[in-house]
């Protein structure tokens, strides 16, 4: 992840302004907005990155994708044009996202599950959440079929590993790891 | 391959499987930024300690050594290809420790404490002890006392050491470092089989396996791994498990040093440990200095070296010491010691390089082993002159402070008119007679590997030396003569080396040695 340091401090300017312009939240739909297409248009991505295409064009480009944002993010946009750092774009959306989240004390808990959640089940998981963290968090459903079954919940920096996958691999680990042979 | 008997597997598997328990574990974790050249940036871990063990996926660890503004740098305790960026990284919230217990003893583990013998898990009750850990304040010591008999005649009679001393072994490849070393564990086994063992521990750093496994080999062949324990991290390990254990061995010795037993820890050898060191700070991007050493590598030693001790015999005030973990609190003796003795090779004889003075400044003094002494057919190789012992001489015992007082300076005497004895010039029986003296005395000094000699033994045989008696037999007939002497001795005056042994010395044993001598050279005049 190069340059997410850089993209924390343009993040954390940012939301310093936002705040002081009562605009945090408009600016914060903007980023979800700004992540969320860049994560989904490969060609977005790859444009942004792209050293040969001039910066004045990336600059109308992006203007144009995103026309409805507020002033604050279009002068992100011409910002980072300035400074040749365009291509952590969507890295200080996610910081922003992040700080934003902290500031409210919105927590987003990622929930990995080898099946789609069902309401009943959310809502078990939303309240294990509250058991751990003392906060409710908005929940965010990855499939991931190769940890067989249970789930991986993971809130900031606390993982609760109650997957299948992690105690097979354990358990394999724990064979794996015999005394009586020798390593010398 | 040896038949593997059915039941015999399942019993293993069964007791692999009794400490495996399926439940879901609540972590702190961080993400992997990026990994390679053995270091990890991880994002996350917020309250990540520094020296504290991490995991990543697939049970790989680390140890935290940068704790940066929004990650942390971790070093990898083995094969890093299996990390990918994105991975979770887990706490275990222990700092680097190893397990320690009276099972130890015989084993041959890693810097982790793994037992790496193949002779399954650690057995018995075992304490968690701290890879780094401050050494002992200077209320809890007590100045040296006792000696530690190394089976050398040259060290012990010349350049003592006592428990709880810090001696270096130093010279350059191939002039029997670790031979004395492991003479010196060899000997301990007196006391093992007296029932008061000296608690070896053998570090090897960055060394062939098959050099480890020879030492493990001679070790169990003449009985000495009965008392002592192999701390490996072989050269094809990554550079942080050799950075890492000196400490490990430093840890199970200070197991027995704070439970009142002697204890003598060999680190074979410190230059290997300091590059490995080198490469793991230039890797975090330490900034380098003097031989591109970083600027902690004096204090990597010294706080290594200086967890050596004798701990004060006192058990109440023992008790209080500092940095003592908890699990060991209610089991603190007094009296207890732990003898350093680290190793370092030096290039072509260069003792002023960086490693080699930093090492020199901090232990209680040298033996210099040299390459020349060492060709010319003077083994163990050690150059009396330049070896010093800065507290030794206080725990050497009577009888042979008594006999090896003035060794030393007639040695310095004999090296000084040697060099007139090579122009064949005519010389003056005085001169003739220490030149005859000094030859009889090196050949006394010299021993086979493998081979220590009792104490009482050794002083038996350096009183005839530096009394003279010797001047009848020829040089090349002196090992000869020892030979028989001490087995005369041994046969007919066994009350004379107990006496010795026990630090005793008078006219009665000193008539009774000058008349042995006497009667046994008389054999081998001209």
């Amino acid at each position: 992840m190069q340059g997410n340091r850089a993209a924390a401090r343009y993040a954390k300017a940012l939301l310093g302004l936002a705040k002081d312009r009562n605009v945090t939240r408009e600016v914060n739909e903007d980023m979800i907005l700004i992540s969320e297409t860049i994560k989904n248009s490969d060609d977005l991505r790859v444009f942004l990155k792209s050293p040969v295409i001039k910066n004045a064009m990336k600059k109308n480009a992006l203007l144009e994708i995103f026309r409805s944002v507020n002033g604050m993010t279009s002068g992100l946009f011409q910002i980072l044009i300035e400074n040749n750092r365009l291509d952590i774009l969507p890295l200080v959306a996610d910081n922003y996202k992040r700080l934003y989240n902290e500031l409210n004390g919105v927590q987003v808990a990622k929930v990995t599950t080898a099946i789609p959640l069902t309401t009943e089940l959310e809502a078990k998981i939303q309240q294990k959440v509250k058991e751990l963290t003392g906060n409710e968090a908005n929940i965010e459903n990855i499939i991931d079929e190769s940890i067989i079954g249970g789930f991986i919940l993971r809130v900031g920096d606390i993982q609760y590993n109650g997957s299948v996958g992690a105690q097979l691999k354990n358990l394999k680990r724990e064979l794996q790891n015999n005394t009586y042979v020798s390593k010398i | 391959m040896a038949e593997i008997n059915p039941a015999e597997v399942s019993a293993i598997l069964k007791k692999q499987l009794s400490g495996f328990e399926a439940k879901a574990s609540l972590d702190e974790v961080g993400t992997v930024l990026n990994v390679g050249d053995g270091i990890a940036n991880v994002y996350g871990l917020a309250n990540a300690q520094y020296g504290e063990l991490v995991e990543f996926e697939g049970g790989l660890e680390g140890i935290v050594l940068n704790l940066e503004e929004d990650n942390v740098g971790v070093v990898l305790l083995g094969p890093y290809k299996q990390v990918k960026e994105g991975a979770t990284v887990k706490r275990t919230q222990r700092i680097a420790s190893i397990n320690v217990g009276e099972g130890i003893v015989g084993r041959v583990v890693d810097t982790l404490g793994a037992p790496i013998d193949g002779k399954g898990p650690i057995q018995g009750e075992t304490f968690q002890m701290p890879l780094e850990r401050k050494a002992p304040g200077v209320i809890y010591r007590q100045p040296v006392t006792e000696p530690l008999q190394t089976g050398i005649k040259s060290i012990d009679a010349m350049v003592p050491i006592g428990r709880g001393q810090r001696e270096l072994v130093i010279g350059d490849r191939q002039t029997g470092k670790t031979a004395v070393v492991i003479d010196t564990i060899l000997n301990q086994k007196e006391f093992y089989d007296a029932g008061e063992p000296v608690y070896c521990i053998y570090v090897a750093i960055g060394q062939k396996a098959s050099t480890v496994a020879g030492i493990a080999k001679t070790l169990e062949d003449k009985g000495a791994l009965a008392y002592t324990t192999i701390v490996a991290a072989n050269a094809s390990d990554p550079a942080p498990m050799q950075v890492y254990a000196p400490f490990a061995g430093a840890a199970i010795g200070e197991y027995f040093r704070d439970t009142g037993r002697p204890a003598l820890i060999v680190y074979d050898d410190l230059s290997k440990q300091a590059v490995a060191y080198r490469e793991v700070s230039l890797l975090l991007r330490r900034p380098p200095g003097r031989e591109a050493y970083p600027g902690d590598v004096f204090f990597l030693h010294s706080r290594l070296l200086e967890r050596a001790a004798k701990v004060i015999a006192d058990d109440d005030i023992a008790k209080n010491m500092n940095d003592l973990p908890d699990v060991l609190k209610d089991k603190v003796k007094g009296g207890g010691s732990l003898t350093a003795l680290p190793l370092i090779e030096t290039q072509a004889g260069d003792v002023s390089a960086y490693i080699p003075t930093n090492v020199i400044s901090i232990t209680d003094g040298q033996i210099f082993l040299t390459s020349d002494l060492f060709n010319s057919g003077v083994r163990p190789a050690i150059n009396v002159g330049i070896s010093v012992s800065r507290v030794g001489g206080a725990a050497q015992i009577k009888s042979m402070k008594k006999v090896a007082g003035t060794l030393k300076l007639d040695q310095a005497q004999y090296r000084e008119l040697e060099a007139f004895a090579k122009f064949g010039s005519d010389l003056d029986p005085a001169t003739l007679n220490i030149i005859e003296k000094g030859k009889r005395n090196v050949e006394i000094l010299k021993q086979a590997e493998n081979n220590p000699y009792p104490v009482e033994n050794q002083i038996a045989i350096i009183y005839a030396g530096s009394k003279n008696l010797l001047r009848n037999v020829p040089v090349e007939k002196v090992r000869e003569f020892e030979k028989d002497y001490l087995e005369f001795l041994d046969a007919k005056h066994r009350d004379v080396l107990d006496q010795l042994k026990a630090g005793k010395i008078n006219d009665d044993i000193t008539d009774t040695l000058t008349q042995v001598a006497k009667e046994l050279s008389a054999k081998y005049k001209k």
